[in-house]
């Protein structure tokens, strides 16, 4: 076999190493055929299928009912940031992943050493212990380094102490003026300064009136002293009579006006007529409007609790009846702003909007008084519909949907599209972080770079950071169990390939080790395999600490500030001062080198050819420096370009972060494989752990 | 060989140990926000499309800018890093406003009595901006710019805040000092290049919000010609050469001065004879075309914001003070995104910029598809009749008093539809 005679002319050329015919596999004394690594058994590999496909499924459905508005996921609401979709493929990714992970460790039977062969590597030592430490320090530093981005996100960070605030006004959200809900409706006349129409203190009052104000374009002044007193019947009258044109009647009910409230903004822009009902009787007046002229149709904005199925089916006699409701008073309000009915309804779907110039007005549903004051922003000047959210912090639910929404650009963050909210109540209603969160929500941002949200190519790239995760975790356990004659070192370096090549990594490592033959070379077993898959292992060898050292040491520089020099100012040399060049692969390249030649691929040099720790380390230098630098090289490369001419750059607490670094890793990876698959060839290492 | 469990137990600790030591690296928590929401109402004041921006005085007005900007009320509403300018020296602040932009992300507040004095006001604002750092250089947390006084650097550093000095004798020395420090930043030269005069600043101020929006390179001529400084800059852009962008008339920057510029690349002037015209001109303005190539790959020009179309947002400032006028760039840099408008100095609506504004008013449309336009107010000179006259210009034209109500006939049968249309 071909093989064979590589490793048969590979042997003679250790040297020292006592084996005189190497095609030999068994009955030699010193070669002894220890039969096929297997990872997996027929049996294994269906549980663990199975266990994958259920990991998608459950994750999947999560992802989807999110996606979908109907499940809230408290805290990581940035990750909606992403285009419809992106949540739910990210969640399936990581629950097959986790799936895989948890069914092949159960489901693997643990192999035994043969009786005779011997300890690989034998004990520990202090240099082993180095080598143990070095790597799982890296190790957490990567992981605390991604596992901070989730953190960050989901504990938002301090906010400052406030006090030399001038006002309320952000960005993206600005309050109306008024401590109470009298002085909301003053600010309005203030904002619009056309013709007022005063109404009394009444949130059903303002719901009926606000849709005949919008008709006559007069704003309607909540709570105005004097402010009509007329009693609900004659308003609900004088507003049929105007509005009795309209296809469409909206019915609240007179309780619990937080639920008429969303309604009442959609009937307001489309001068729909609203009318309080009380269970079980349907008012003279909308009998009479609903009896005469075309049938129209009935939203009825109320749940169950306040109006029956039985009532509804009364009003059926008089038309199509919908109900428009979530007992959930949030969602209550989103489904309002996100529903439309052929030529009603404002139809912001969060999911399926493109170039979208939404406003909106936030307040809290404990006080409706709020919301119904600031009803001319239903129809006038940047109009949009009601949400709703809690005092202190804004509501999952419409945090989710503004993160969805939030405005993309492509070319300028000046192109637009942008939104905009004002918030009605005061700071114990509608609270300065609530406000705050819905304006770093709505930013407009780079489609890519969604910054603090995540974007659909973030999470991709998290999808492959968790490939790789769950596979350092599962390489770790799988390795003494199925793989007896793995050495210490491999048993770590593989792992850590995982954890930074992601999937390439987990692929890599199965090409490695499916079915090889193992062998005894006497002092250690050898995994027989052909030349490219010896160049993968011993790039993976050389690569996989030297690259997770590099990742650590990017982060620990991003953490602490990137050091610029301003030395070659004003020369030709300028650039070399610049962080993102020279210094960096300075930084990156030198101490992976040197780490990796002293605690990995020295010390197993020297177990794997007998020789002295620094003859080992001296054989292993020029392999690692030779692996390393061709590693950054494409590494660096593939960076900058994602980087500079994509548009990735990310800082290192945000989203994005993980996808530019671990997609350059795997470039590095694959450029490392050039010159490791010549060195596998001269015989300067074997690729054989 | 250790047991796997213990390793990945090692890890999990280690791991849990950092992120808490980076947690443990956060301010304390501070108060949010709880004053009066009628406070101060009159400085932010609002109408249907506008909400003015101001403080008590110019310090003030700086510091509301940033606060709009920058909730800090989370980690990731905080800027990178402020600027500190002084409030004397408008050169130096409008060539400054290049470095607002990403990646450094800054405010622009003031230093005062001749670049010797951190107020009260901008200290404050500095404690409760909390700058990120400038990850990019040091976790630089801010950059104090021009001829400021040592004293300043170190009553900020005793808020242990990291700083950055860039300093220069005089504005167009500043323009080179600053330049060479982004190109550094970024490892390049932008080959962008505005030109102002010295002489007549009032015109640049387009430029300058343009600049804390998009960070191109900017430097000054004086009325005797192109001083050394600037002839430096713009041969620094080799290999490649500059694409210069005039911000001045004939009757400041005469034909001499721009035949001597020409000699380093692509010259324009930006149309207009007063401040007025040239800003509204540079708002519709769009330059595209060359920047860099090579055999096969490009990177495209694209100056000016250009918009004829509705959907964008402005900044409408009277020229008068200049303090009020170039730390609005923050305005421009995030949020709205806007671009610069001015008032005459009596604090009108120029014609030239109501014929513009006809120009991108909306037109009504089903509001799932309706694009707005909106504007900043920009300190207490622009009066509130401009700005009801502007807010009219800007908000959906036509109040539509036709039939919005409900369906229309026949429709009704396809009526319940609460998919995905919109």
């Amino acid at each position: 076999m071909l093989t064979d005679n590589i490793r048969h002319k590979k042997l003679i050329l250790w040297g020292g190493v006592t084996i005189a015919e190497g095609s030999n596999h068994n009955g030699d004394d010193s070669s002894k055929n220890l039969g096929k690594s297997r990872i997996f058994t027929s049996k294994s590999l269906l549980i663990t299928l199975i266990g994958t496909l259920l990991g998608g499924l459950v994750f999947g459905l999560v992802g989807y009912f999110a996606e979908s508005g109907s499940l809230a996921i408290p805290r990581l609401e940035p990750l909606f940031a992403a285009p419809y979709g992106s949540v739910t493929i990210f969640l399936i990714i990581f629950g097959a992943s986790l799936g895989s992970l948890i069914a092949s460790l159960a489901s693997a039977g643990k192999l035994h050493r043969d009786e005779g062969a011997e300890e690989t590597g034998a004990g520990m030592n202090l240099n082993k212990w180095f080598t143990w430490g070095i790597a799982v320090l890296t190790a957490a530093i990567i992981l605390s380094a991604v596992g901070y981005i989730w953190i960050l996100s989901a504990a938002y960070g301090n906010g400052s102490d406030q006090d030399p605030r001038i006002g309320y006004t952000m960005k993206n959200v600005q309050r109306i003026p008024g401590d109470t809900p009298a002085q909301v409706g003053d600010s309005m006349v203030e904002i619009y300064a056309t013709e007022p129409l005063e109404i009394p203190a009444d949130p059903v009052a303002a719901a009926v009136m606000a849709p005949v104000a919008s008709a006559r374009n007069q704003t309607l002044v909540y709570g105005a002293e004097g402010g009509g007193q007329g009693n609900m019947d004659t308003l609900v009258e004088e507003s049929l009579s105007l509005l009795g044109e309209s296809s469409v009647i909206v019915i609240i009910s007179a309780e619990e006006p937080a639920y008429a409230l969303p309604a009442a903004y959609t009937a307001a822009y489309f001068r729909a007529p609203v009318v309080p009902v009380e269970e079980g009787s349907i008012p003279q007046s909308l009998q009479n409007s609903l009896e005469k002229g075309e049938e129209k149709v009935i939203f009825v904005a109320a749940p169950e609790r306040l109006l029956s199925d039985q009532f509804l089916e009364e009003l059926e006699a008089f038309g199509e009846v919908n109900r428009v409701a979530d007992e959930n008073i949030y969602r209550h309000a989103l489904l309002w702003a996100r529903s439309r009915w052929g030529n009603f309804g404002w139809g912001m779907d969060e999911n399926f909007h493109f170039d979208a110039y939404y406003n909106f007005v936030l307040a809290n549903p404990e006080t409706p008084e709020f919301a119904a004051a600031a009803l001319p922003l239903a129809y006038q000047g940047n109009y949009g519909p009601l949400l709703y959210t809690q005092s202190g912090d804004l509501n999952d639910y419409v945090d989710q949907y503004f993160w969805r929404l939030s405005p993309d650009f492509f070319d300028f963050p000046s192109d637009g599209p942008f939104m905009n909210v004002k918030v009605a109540g005061n700071p114990e209603s509608v609270s300065y972080n609530a406000q705050a969160r819905a304006d770093l929500a709505l930013e407009v941002r780079s489609f890519k770079n969604q910054a603090a949200g995540a974007s659909g190519l973030a999470l991709l790239g998290w999808s492959w950071f968790f490939i790789g995760f769950f596979g350092a975790i599962w390489a770790l356990f799988i390795m003494p169990k199925r793989l007896p004659y793995s050495s210490f070192y491999s048993r770590i370096y593989w792992p850590m390939a995982m954890l930074v090549f992601g999937p390439v990594g987990v692929l890599a490592f199965l090409l490695a080790y499916h079915e090889r033959p193992v062998i005894s070379t006497g002092h250690m077993a050898k995994f027989l395999r052909p030349p490219w898959a010896r160049a993968l292992s011993a790039t993976i060898m050389s690569s996989g600490i030297g690259m997770a050292l590099m990742i650590a040491s990017m982060y620990l520089f991003q953490f602490f500030g990137l050091p610029l020099l301003r030395t070659f100012e004003f020369t030709s040399l300028y650039w070399l001062g610049s962080p993102m060049t020279t210094i960096m692969w300075l930084i990156m390249v030198i101490p992976a080198v040197i780490v990796s030649s002293l605690f990995y691929m020295g010390p197993m040099m020297a177990d794997m050819r007998e020789m002295k720790y620094w003859g080992g380390v001296k054989k292993a230098f020029p392999v690692v420096t030779l692996s390393m630098v061709s590693a950054s090289i494409g590494m660096f490369v593939t960076a900058w370009y994602v980087m500079n001419w994509r548009g990735w750059m990310s800082g290192e607490d945000l989203w994005l972060w993980v996808t530019p670094l671990w997609i350059s890793a795997s470039a590095g990876f694959f450029v490392a494989l050039i010159p490791n698959y010549f060195m596998v060839k001269a015989g300067w290492k074997e690729g054989e752990m | 060989m250790i047991k796997p469990v213990y390793t990945l137990l090692a890890v999990a600790v280690l791991t849990v140990l950092l992120i808490l030591g980076y947690v443990s690296a956060w301010d304390p928590q501070g108060k949010p926000l709880d004053i009066s929401t009628m406070q101060n109402k009159e400085l932010l004041e609002l109408t249907g499309s506008t909400a003015r921006l101001s403080g008590e005085d110019h310090i003030q007005t700086a510091i509301a800018y940033s606060q709009t900007i920058y909730a800090a009320a989370q980690d990731k509403d905080r800027p990178g890093a402020v600027v500190l300018v002084r409030d004397d020296d408008p050169a130096t602040a409008i060539a400054t406003t290049r470095l607002q932009h990403m990646p450094v992300n800054a405010p622009m507040l003031f230093v005062t009595e001749n670049g010797t004095v951190l107020p009260e006001e901008t200290r404050k604002e500095l404690e409760r901006l909390g700058p990120e750092g400038v990850m990019m250089d040091n976790n630089v947390q801010v950059y104090i710019l021009g001829d400021i006084d040592r004293s300043v650097v170190d009553e900020v550093e005793k808020l242990k805040l990291k700083t950055r000095t860039i300093y220069a004798s005089n504005p167009i020395k500043f323009a080179e000092v600053l330049d060479e420090y982004i190109s550094v930043l970024e490892s390049n030269h932008r080959q962008i290049v505005f030109i102002a005069s010295t002489d007549a600043l009032e015109y640049s101020y387009p430029a300058a919000n343009w600049n804390a929006h998009m960070g191109d390179s900017f430097a000054y001529v004086t009325p005797e010609g192109v001083p050394e400084e600037t002839r430096r800059i713009l041969e620094r852009r080799w290999p490649y050469y500059p694409y210069i962008y005039v911000f001045a008339p004939a009757s400041v920057v005469d034909s001499e001065i721009m035949a001597e510029l020409s000699q380093y690349g692509h010259v324009q002037r930006i149309p207009g004879n007063t401040p007025q015209e040239m800003a509204v001109r540079w708002a519709g303005y769009k330059d595209s075309g060359h920047k860099t190539s090579w055999l096969v790959g490009y990177r495209p020009r694209s100056v000016g914001w250009g918009y004829a179309e509705p959907g964008h947002n402005l900044l409408l400032a009277n020229p008068e003070d200049w303090r009020v006028v170039v730390p609005s760039g923050v305005l421009s840099h995030m949020g709205k995104h806007g671009f610069l408008i001015l008032t005459e100095p009596d604090g009108e609506l120029p014609d030239v910029a109501r014929f513009y504004l006809q120009v991108i008013q909306p037109e009504p449309i089903y509001p799932s598809q309706q694009v707005f336009n909106f504007a900043w107010i920009l300190g207490r000179d622009v009066s509130n009749e401009t700005v009801r006259e502007l807010d009219g210009l800007l908000k959906v034209s036509s109040p539509d008093n036709g039939n919005r109500s409900g369906l229309t006939a026949g429709n009704n049968s396809s009526l319940i539809n609460t998919g995905n249309n919109r």
